[in-house]
């Protein structure tokens, strides 16, 4: 449990402590349906079971979870497992299946980058990169540009 | 941001709970050490999203505990330095702005807050404003804030934000 070293991360560059390497980042919004999940679970214990818990074990939510839980409901900005999953497809190509590719144009995006655009939702190309600088050396503006259209297509669309 | 990882905990046992309901007993201690806790590297614990493995207990030689490794999923919540977050303001005050992110608190001094945003606390409750009063800043808004620097004491993580950069604020 050592203190982060400071000098060897930088979001703006990409540069992450190595523990972060398998990391898996997530949307806002795909933590607030896990977290929603959970805490339906605390209520109704009896499918708590999954986790290896039995009803009569009462584990409280941290004020941490509870924090967490305010703060995805505020900034989470697709509210349909659809719409997710749509977003999820476009901007992650590892999770790319077949028919899907033709629409998408980010094979080179970081995964960090992916969650930070659709947590962020910019509208313009220049936004994105000012707000990410990374993706400046990675995509034009027009290609930007697409990116970032069609994630403010899939939160318009959803109801 | 927040991550999905796999993490492993020790957990150690006092020998009162050596019985039928041992792994029980192990699993429930798992998410009491580590839900809603700071761990250095990883930030956050939010929630422990699944249980993978409790490994073979371990009994510590003279003391009678058992140490059992266990690994787990959890979603974490972990600030970099020069990200852009959108964050919760919580207090307005002279000094500056604070700000939660989730459960990382987040301090803009008034020396990260563009210059041309004044601070007024005449007004209810206080807040920072622009001169041509289009654009305020009060508890309970959202906005987008740039980690300019983090520090980690015992068990917290501290971030100072900045608003000193094109389409941060709102």
């Amino acid at each position: 449990m050592s203190i982060p070293n400071q000098d060897d991360e930088d979001a703006a560059q990409l540069k992450f402590p190595k523990e972060f390497d398998k990391a898996e980042p997530m949307m806002i919004s795909e933590v607030l349906l896990m977290l929603e999940q959970r805490r339906q679970q605390q209520t109704n214990p009896n499918s708590m079971s999954n986790l290896g818990i039995d009803d009569d074990d009462e584990i409280a939510l941290s004020e941490a979870f509870n924090d967490t839980v305010a703060y995805c409901e505020r900034f989470s900005k697709f509210k349909t497992k659809e719409a997710i999953g749509a977003v999820r497809n476009l901007l992650f190509p590892k999770d790319q299946t077949n028919g899907m590719t033709t629409s998408n144009p980010t094979p080179v995006l970081h995964k960090f980058e992916a969650a930070l655009l659709a947590n962020l939702c910019p509208q313009q190309a220049i936004e994105a990169k000012t707000l990410i600088p990374s993706l400046d050396s990675k995509l034009d503006d027009d290609e930007c540009q697409k990116i970032v259209d069609e994630i403010q297509t899939y939160r318009s669309f959803q109801c | 941001m927040f991550f999905h990882v796999s993490l492993d905990h020790e957990i150690l046992l006092h020998p009162r709970y050596f019985g039928p309901q041992l792994l029980k007993t192990v699993r429930r201690m798992l998410f009491n050490e580590v839900e809603g806790k700071c761990i250095g590297k990883y930030g956050y614990v939010i929630a422990v999203t699944s249980l993978d493995n409790i490994g073979v207990g371990k009994i510590q030689p003279g003391r009678g505990y058992v140490i059992f490794p266990v690994k787990y999923h959890a979603i974490v919540f972990r600030p970099f330095k020069h990200e852009v977050v959108e964050a919760i303001i919580t207090q307005v005050t002279k000094m500056g702005i604070f700000c939660k992110i989730g459960p990382l608190t987040c301090f803009i001094s008034r020396h990260s807050i563009p210059r041309d945003m004044e601070y007024d606390p005449s007004a209810n409750p206080p807040c920072y404003k622009k001169k041509d009063d289009d654009l305020m800043i009060q508890p309970d808004d959202s906005i987008r804030v740039k980690i300019a620097g983090l520090q980690v004491d015992a068990k917290e993580f501290f971030a100072v934000g900045t608003l000193m950069d094109d389409y941060l604020v709102s």
